[in-house]
């Protein structure tokens, strides 16, 4: 339907028709390609989709996933934290997690630690109670679920009403088996909670993160160079969690007062049976053991990454660097007389940091530390600019309208370029595909209770120049129903991103991560029955950790990032045969392979795209480059493509 | 579409509920008029217009937003206030708007019936939104006839 409003073909034309525009306007573009249907590639890939999900880090999905002979992997289970069935295993210390005190000044590092003798326990945070078609998910009927959620098939689509827990919200999840015995590291969620369950959501904010990973020049060795020890993410979690909007700690303050206690923990066991589809997707195809959040932070700063290979700065509205609103600006030194309960930070509260400024709070920790690397990191920062860390909405809402009458905590329009520019200015085509964009454009403020549209997520609703051109929205903005309408003709973009409903997102509380790999599924299945197969790749891959630990390395490439790993699967026909690469990569990473499959050039001089691909040692994790993200051109066999 | 099959029973489902509550035998508040709305919801506030007429307790009236005009029905008991708003289109639903009334102001949450937005949405770093939707509601100058006779 939507699709057949604005036709794919004219899409694809569209794209052509804006490069000779780009390059009229001397936007310092390239030659535009051609109108020829298929621009020339540098692989037999003419066409990637990148799937993102919501909230998993890699050890919290592959914690125990075994590959095939004559791999590695590194997690969990590898390292003998835990062993096969999910208990800890002899170097159980090695994920061991502390507890801390910073009651002065916002530290990444804070000391003293001492270990948990067993962990606080997980909470039940906003992890729906019961089944109900009036407050789902999950919903109370099966028909009501299908008529909100349109994009599952098959046995899927019994998952939407299924997995409440049965518990009240912020409270200790008495799923979980010895709840209060959980030893001091990763705890293994299932079978005392069943796979298809809801559960907590951890924090996954970005002065959080910073303190989750516990990153110190003191802590580097040869072997983890960047010197961050992960052993951090339940006290973050049980001291100051999502954030508090500048409101003094309720009293009593306990371990459960977050309602997450220490959810970031959990992880499942592909080899017992959980995220089946992901495991096959791994047995069968190409999955990265060192793919990472490129950004410490939450759903926003990541997409945005992902678009932009920047961070985006408030601005006047018309691409000048301006001042937030002070109640806007973040602060995570701790409140007076508490331990690490910050002073303004929430989701309407602190979400943008100067980090040129090292008299701005918080930023001083996260620079001093970066600089202070046995190869200095550059933060990367533009003077004067405040960057958004967290979650606040685009400028623009759907019909291209500015956002900021529908709410206060908006990042004004941004003129800063991004891969769609540099996609447009060479004639490749490109469009985000969002589920529930049809029913947003409609609905900006979100009162349709359909509308479970991520306008947080779509990097281009960023942007004025496409928000405020009509056909440039058309071009490169459409809902899903459009994608499967592309693949079924053959006339998919070049480069299509995919972004599920909140319903099927994958995010915990909100959404589980069997229903996402019942979104992936029909994607990939649809592809693979089409003539397109043979020429596309398909990234599947999260916004970020979700607040999940993970043992991985990080490799700081600059103030914002990296993070944590998360998973990355690369389904192609040449990448087949359950291959395991290690090597260094993040969200940036998968427009470093856009551009170098197409010839372009990067966004600008100074985007992240621009870093080199890692050089390593004798540990494949680790760059000895650094800042370096590799371009995953090695995570395929072009001279072979497989059979599957 | 094999979902289409769904928009009926939804529909049926919707029009089964009401505003309905225990009348309290109280004189109803005058809420007939128009009124100026902010409205909430998981994303932003909205701003729409609310026409409600009263008769003997019972409401009725049109909430004009970006959707268009949408019918509603309701009661009105001593200061409570409580409507259905009715938003016709392929996917229909109703939002049920709890308030209490002053003389020209209306403060109140509202939930949609029958299926409603994610209850436990969250905000993507872990922060909880709630299901119900605060809305606000002042009073403006009217040309209409208000009161049915």
């Amino acid at each position: 339907m939507s699709s057949s409003e604005f036709p794919t073909r004219a899409r694809q034309h569209f794209a052509v028709g804006t490069a000779i525009l780009a390059l009229l306007a001397n936007l310092g573009t390239p030659a535009p390609a051609g109108a020829q249907d298929h621009p020339a590639t540098a692989t037999p890939i003419q066409h990637v989709i990148v799937i993102i999900g919501e909230n998993r880090s890699f050890d919290h999905v592959y914690a125990t996933y075994k590959p095939a002979s004559g791999q590695t992997v590194s997690n969990l289970l590898s390292k003998g934290i835990i062993d096969a069935k999910g208990q800890p295993g002899s170097n159980r210390a090695l994920a061991a997690q502390f507890n801390a005190l910073d009651t002065t000044t916002y530290g990444i590092s804070p000391t003293p630690k001492k270990e948990y003798p067993n962990i606080p326990p997980p909470g039940t945070q906003g992890a729906p109670t019961v089944a109900s078609d009036s407050s789902p998910a999950p919903f109370q009927t099966l028909a009501v679920a299908e008529l909100a959620e349109p994009d599952l098939f098959g046995k899927y689509n019994n998952y939407l009403i299924t997995g409440a827990t049965g518990l009240p919200n912020d409270v200790v999840d008495t799923r979980v088996k010895g709840a209060y015995d959980l030893g001091s590291g990763p705890f293994q969620i299932t079978p005392s909670i069943v796979y298809d369950s809801y559960t907590g959501s951890p924090v996954h904010r970005f002065y959080q993160m910073w303190q989750q990973t516990d990153c110190a020049t003191s802590h580097t060795t040869s072997a983890n160079p960047s010197g961050c020890l992960d052993d951090l993410f339940s006290w973050v979690e049980v001291t100051i969690g999502a954030g508090n909007n500048g409101a003094p700690q309720t009293q009593p303050f306990t371990e459960i007062s977050t309602g997450e206690g220490s959810d970031a923990l959990g992880f499942y066991n592909v080899q017992n049976g959980d995220a089946p589809y992901m495991k096959y997707l791994a047995d069968n195809y190409t999955l990265s053991d060192n793919m990472h959040q490129s950004v410490m932070g939450g759903t926003g700063a990541n997409h945005i990454m992902f678009g932009y290979a920047d961070a985006l700065w408030y601005s006047d509205g018309n691409g000048h660097i301006a001042t937030p609103p002070a109640e806007q600006i973040e602060n995570p030194n701790p409140q007076t007389g508490a331990n690490n309960w910050y002073d303004q930070d929430g989701y309407s509260g602190g979400s943008y940091s100067n980090c040129s400024d090292l008299s701005q709070p918080g930023v001083p920790a996260v620079v001093n530390y970066l600089e202070s690397l046995k190869t200095p990191i550059s933060p990367r920062c533009t003077s004067n600019a405040y960057y958004l860390l967290n979650n606040y909405n685009p400028g623009y809402i759907g019909n291209g309208g500015l956002a900021t009458p529908y709410s206060a905590f908006t990042l004004p329009p941004t003129a800063q370029p991004h891969i769609g520019d540099v996609l447009s200015g060479a004639g490749i085509s490109y469009t985000y595909f969002g589920e529930g964009w049809n029913l947003y454009v409609a609905d900006p403020a979100g009162t349709n209770p359909y509308d479970a549209y991520c306008n947080i997520c779509n990097p281009f609703q960023y942007a004025s120049d496409i928000m405020t051109n009509s056909a440039q929205v058309e071009a490169h903005i459409q809902d899903t129903t459009a994608l499967y309408e592309d693949i079924d003709t053959g006339n998919l973009p070049a480069v299509s991103i995919v972004k599920p409903s909140g319903f099927v997102d994958g995010h915990p509380a909100s959404s589980k991560l069997d229903l996402f790999e019942g979104f992936v599924n029909r994607i990939v299945n649809q592809v693979q029955a089409s003539p397109l197969w043979s020429s596309t790749a398909i990234f599947i891959t999260f916004d970020e950790g979700g607040g999940y630990y993970d043992s991985g390395y990080i490799q700081p490439v600059d103030f914002f990032g990296d993070g944590t790993r998360i998973p990355l699967l690369i389904v192609s026909p040449y990448s087949t045969g359950g291959i395991v690469n290690h090597s260094y990569a993040d969200h940036v990473s998968i427009v470093k392979f856009i551009e170098r499959n197409w010839s372009l050039p990067t966004i600008g001089p100074k985007t992240r795209d621009n870093f080199r691909n890692p050089v390593v040692g004798s540990n494949p994790y680790v760059p000895t480059n650094s800042p370096a993200l590799d371009d995953l051109f090695d995570a395929f066999n072009f001279g072979d493509p497989g059979t599957k | 579409m094999h979902k289409l099959r769904y928009l009926t029973l939804s529909a049926v489902f919707l029009a089964g509920t009401t505003a309905a509550d225990k009348p309290s035998g109280a004189e109803p508040a005058d809420v007939a008029g128009d009124w100026q709305v902010s409205w909430q919801g998981r994303l932003g506030t909205e701003q729409c217009m609310l026409h409600l007429r009263e008769d003997g307790g019972k409401l009725t009236g049109t909430l004009q937003e970006l959707r268009g005009s949408s019918s509603l029905s309701g009661t009105v008991d001593a200061n409570r206030i409580s409507f259905d708003v009715r938003f016709p289109g392929p996917r229909p639903f109703t939002v049920r708007f709890n308030g209490t009334a002053g003389s020209d102001k209306i403060e109140g949450t509202s939930q949609a019936v029958g299926v409603g937005g994610a209850g436990a949405y969250l905000g993507h770093g872990g922060e909880v939104v709630q299901p119900e939707h605060p809305w606000t509601a002042k009073r403006v100058a009217s040309q209409a006839q208000h009161t049915t006779p």
